[in-house]
C-alpha cells in the first residue's frame, strides 16, 4: 500500500520494474534484431512477390494502353 | 552489450540495401516491360470547345459511335455528359486496335473500362483519348469514376467486344451493338 506522501506510484523504483539481470538483458538484445530483420525481410519479400503477381499476372495481361 | 551504435549501423546499412535492391527490381520491371510493350499512358493534349461541341465538329451526335476509318483503324467516340455517356452501348472489335475518343460539355468525368487498362479523366474544354485492344469477346462495364453530381452513380455505359467473324459495320463504316443475326 502507497504511503499518503509519495506522489505516485513512480516515485518507488522498486514500485515499478522488475529486477533485470545484465547478463539476461544482453542475451535478448542479441537475438532481438536477427528476429526484427527475419520479419521484415518476410514481409518484404511478401510485397515484393504480390507486386510482381499482379503486375505480370494482372496488369500486363489486360493489355497495353496508348 | 551486444548490439552497439556501430553493429546498429552496419545492420540498417545492409537493411537499406535490401530495399534499394528491390526498389531497383521494379524499376527495371517496369522500364523493361514498358520499353517492350510500348506501354506508356495517354497523354496527347487536345483542345475543344465544350460550349459548341455537340453543334459542330468531330462530336455532333450523329457522328459518335464506332467508326471503321478508311485504312481500317477503328475510332469510338463518346460525349460523357451529367449523368450518361453518348452513346450507351460501344460495340468494338476482338483482336483489333480501338481508340477512343471521349469529350464532356460540362464536369470532370471519369472513363474506365473494367477489366482492362483503360483508365483517364475526362475534362472539359479537352479531348481525352485512349487505344487499346480487347482480346476477348463479350462485355465490359464502363462505368463514370470521378464524382460528377448527384446522378454520378447512374452514370454507367456498356463495352460490347463482338467477334470478328461477326464484326460487319455498314456502308458508312459504322458499328452499334445491334448484333445482325
Amino acid at each position: 500500500m502507497a504511503a499518503y506522501d509519495d506522489p505516485s506510484a513512480a516515485a518507488r523504483p522498486e514500485a515499478i520494474s522488475d529486477p533485470v539481470l545484465e547478463a539476461d538483458l544482453e542475451r535478448v538484445l542479441t537475438e532481438v534484431p536477427r528476429g526484427a530483420l527475419a520479419l521484415c525481410g518476410i514481409a518484404v519479400a511478401l510485397l515484393l512477390v504480390s507486386w510482381l503477381v499482379v503486375y505480370f499476372g494482372v496488369f500486363l495481361p489486360r493489355g497495353p494502353i496508348g | 552489450m551486444a548490439s552497439t551504435e556501430r553493429d546498429i549501423l552496419r545492420t540498417e546499412l545492409r537493411w537499406a540495401v535490401v530495399v534499394a535492391g528491390v526498389v531497383a527490381v521494379i524499376i527495371v520491371v517496369i522500364v523493361a516491360s514498358s520499353l517492350a510493350m510500348a506501354l506508356h499512358p495517354p497523354s496527347g493534349v487536345e483542345r475543344i470547345d465544350p460550349a459548341t461541341l455537340h453543334l459542330e465538329g468531330e462530336f455532333v451526335e450523329g457522328n459518335l459511335g464506332t467508326q471503321v476509318g478508311a485504312d481500317g483503324s477503328v475510332t469510338a467516340r463518346l460525349v460523357a455528359a451529367q449523368f450518361s455517356f453518348v452513346p450507351r452501348c460501344i460495340a468494338v472489335p476482338e483482336d483489333q486496335r480501338v481508340t477512343f475518343r471521349v469529350t464532356t460539355p460540362d464536369v470532370i468525368h471519369g472513363f474506365l473500362v473494367a477489366g482492362t487498362n483503360v483508365n483517364t479523366m475526362v475534362v472539359p474544354g479537352y479531348v481525352s483519348q485512349v487505344s487499346t485492344t480487347f482480346n476477348e469477346a463479350g462485355d465490359h462495364l464502363m462505368p463514370c469514376t470521378e464524382y460528377c453530381g448527384l446522378g454520378h452513380s447512374e452514370m454507367w455505359n456498356m463495352v460490347r467486344v463482338i467477334p470478328q467473324s461477326e464484326w460487319s459495320p455498314d456502308e458508312n463504316g459504322r458499328v452499334t451493338c445491334e448484333i445482325p443475326g
